[in-house]
C-alpha cells in the first residue's frame, strides 16, 4: 500500500472515531436532558398537587363559604352530579389532571366497621355515622398513585349546621 | 489493493474530503446548537409561564390580596383570552390556564405585580387576577360619590400611580375612568390607550378604544376592575362570557344544593330555588337580569339564617 492512500484511511479513520465521539456525546447530552425534563416533570406535578390541596378547599365547588378550610358535604354531592355533563367533566379534568380527592372524617370517630363512601342517604334524619368517605374527583376504587398529599379541613354538614374535622385527600396518578 | 498511478498526488482529495468532512461537522454543530439554545428558551419561557401560573393559583386561597412575582430574569409578558381560555404568553410561549386573568398590556421586566380579587354574586363564583407593572397610569374624573369613592380608593391601595383628570396628562400610557358622561374626547390626547365609564346606578360598563366601544353589564365590582385591566374589549367579552359559565355551573350546584336542603331540613324551611334560577343562562347578551337577582338572592339567604334554616351559601 502506498504511503498516500496509508494517510488518506488515517484520516478517514480519525473522522470515523470523531464521529463516534460526537454521537457519543449527543447521547449523553440527550439522555440528560431528557432526565433533567423528567425530573422537571415530576416537580411540576407535585408543586401542582400541592397548589390544588390548597386551592381544593377554597375552590367554590366546595367550599362552605368564605371561612377558610372548611368543606361543605352537600356541595361534593351536589359537584358529582354536575360531573355528569360531558362539558362540565371536560373542564374539571383538565383542571384537576390525572388525580383522585378524597375527603375523609377523623372526628368524631367513625367505626372502623363503616368504611364506605357517604352518600345523601346517610344525611337524611341527621348524620348517620356509618360512613367515612366523601368522593370529590375521581374513582372510588383505589388507584395506583405515585405520590399522595394530605391536608386537614373541616367538613361542614349543612343540614345539621354541624362542623366535624376531616382530612383531605389528593392522590397523583401514574 | 490496487495501487494508485505514479503521479498522482491525493493530496487534492485529501483536502477536499477534510473540507467537505469539516462543513458537514460544523453545519451539524452549529444546528444542534442552535436547536438546543431554542430549545432551552422555549423550555424558560415554558416555565417562567408555569410560575407564573403556580403563583397566582398559590393564592387562590385569599379572597383580596396582592404580590409581586419575580422572573429573575428580563421577560415579555402578556395576557389574552381565547375561546373561553386565558393565555399566558412570555416571550413567544404561551401557556393556556383556566384561571381569569387580565394584564392591561405587555408588561416587560423583571417582575410583574399581581392582584387577586374574588368575584362574589352573592356566593363565591371565582377568582379575578390582574397583573400589571407601571407602564400605565390611570386618571380618574375628578367629583367622585359614594360607591365611586369606595372603589377608586380600593383601586389605588393596589395601584398607587392614579391621578385626577383635571392635572396635567403627561406623555405616558393612560387609561381614564370616567363614573359620568364627559364631552372631552380624551383619544385626542396621545397615548391614551382606553377610556372607561363605570356606571355604578344603571350597572353599566362602557369600554371605549380609539376605534371601537362596546357596553357590557355591571356584574359586580371585580367585573369593573377587570374593564380597568382589559388590553383589549375582545379579552374582556372573553373574560366576562366564562366567568357567566362559571356563574352558571356555581348556579346549578346552588340549585342542587338547594333542593337537597329542601329534603334534608324541617318543613318549616322554605327552600326556594327562582332567585338561583333567574341567575341562571339566559338568551339575551349581555345578561340584563343578572344584578337584581344576585341582589334577590342574597336578602332570600339573609332571610333563610335569620329564620334559623341553613342557609344556600355561607356568607
Amino acid at each position: 500500500m502506498k504511503k498516500g492512500q496509508i494517510h488518506f484511511i488515517e484520516t478517514i479513520f480519525v473522522l470515523l472515531i470523531l464521529v463516534i465521539i460526537i454521537f457519543i456525546g449527543i447521547i449523553i447530552t440527550y439522555f440528560s436532558l431528557n432526565r433533567e425534563l423528567s425530573e422537571k416533570k415530576e416537580t411540576l406535578t407535585t408543586t401542582d398537587a400541592i397548589i390544588l390541596t390548597d386551592s381544593v378547599i377554597s375552590m367554590p365547588e366546595f367550599t362552605c363559604g368564605k371561612s377558610s378550610n372548611c368543606i361543605d358535604t352537600l356541595k361534593i354531592f351536589a359537584f358529582q352530579q354536575i360531573l355528569q355533563d360531558p362539558i362540565k367533566r371536560k373542564y374539571y379534568s383538565t383542571l384537576f389532571g390525572k388525580k383522585r380527592i378524597t375527603l375523609q372524617i377523623i372526628y368524631p370517630e367513625i367505626n372502623a366497621h363503616f368504611d364506605r363512601f357517604c352518600s345523601l342517604n346517610d344525611f337524611h334524619d341527621g348524620f348517620s355515622q356509618e360512613c367515612r368517605y366523601f368522593l370529590l374527583y375521581g374513582g372510588e376504587e383505589t388507584p395506583d398513585f405515585s405520590q399522595k398529599l394530605e391536608s386537614s379541613a373541616h367538613v361542614y354538614i349543612p343540614s345539621l349546621d354541624k362542623r366535624v374535622l376531616g382530612i383531605l385527600t389528593i392522590e397523583v396518578l401514574q | 489493493m490496487q495501487r494508485m498511478k505514479r503521479g498522482i498526488s491525493t493530496f487534492p482529495f485529501l483536502l477536499i474530503f477534510s473540507l467537505i468532512a469539516g462543513a458537514v461537522i460544523l453545519t451539524f454543530f452549529f444546528g444542534f446548537g442552535q436547536d438546543l439554545l431554542g430549545l432551552l428558551g422555549r423550555y424558560n419561557s415554558l416555565s417562567l409561564a408555569k410560575n407564573i401560573d403556580q403563583q397566582l393559583a398559590a393564592f387562590t386561597f385569599a379572597s383580596h390580596a396582592h404580590n409581586v412575582i419575580p422572573f429573575g430574569k428580563k421577560a415579555d409578558v402578556s395576557v389574552s383570552c381565547s375561546n373561553g381560555e386565558s393565555i399566558i404568553s412570555v416571550d413567544d410561549q404561551s401557556l393556556p390556564t383556566q384561571k381569569l386573568i387580565l394584564a392591561p398590556t405587555v408588561l416587560r421586566g423583571n417582575s410583574l405585580r399581581a392582584w387577586t380579587l374574588s368575584w362574589d354574586y352573592p356566593f363565591k363564583v371565582e377568582n379575578f387576577y390582574f397583573l400589571f407593572d407601571d407602564d400605565v397610569s390611570y386618571f380618574f374624573q375628578d367629583t367622585l360619590q359614594g360607591k365611586e369613592t369606595y372603589f377608586k380608593t380600593t383601586f389605588k391601595a393596589i395601584k398607587n400611580d392614579i391621578s385626577l383628570l383635571s392635572s396635567t396628562l403627561p406623555h405616558i400610557k393612560k387609561i381614564i375612568v370616567l363614573f359620568r358622561d364627559s364631552n372631552v374626547n380624551y383619544f385626542n390626547y396621545p397615548h391614551v390607550l382606553r377610556v372607561v365609564k363605570i356606571d355604578f346606578r344603571d350597572k353599566k360598563i362602557l369600554i371605549s378604544t380609539p376605534s371601537e366601544n362596546k357596553e357590557f353589564t355591571l356584574l359586580g365590582d371585580p367585573l369593573a376592575y377587570a374593564a380597568l385591566f382589559t388590553q383589549s374589549i375582545k379579552d374582556y367579552e372573553c373574560v366576562q362570557k366564562e366567568a357567566i359559565e362559571r356563574l352558571n355551573t356555581l348556579t346549578e350546584l346552588h340549585v342542587l344544593k338547594t333542593l337537597m336542603l329542601r329534603d334534608l331540613t324541617e318543613d318549616s324551611c322554605l327552600y326556594d330555588i327562582t332567585y338561583l334560577d333567574e341567575l341562571k343562562s339566559q338568551e339575551q347578551y349581555p345578561p340584563l337580569t343578572y344584578p337584581d337577582a344576585a341582589q334577590n338572592l342574597e336578602v332570600y339567604n339573609k332571610n333563610l339564617e335569620l329564620a334559623n334554616c341553613p342557609g344556600i351559601y355561607l356568607q
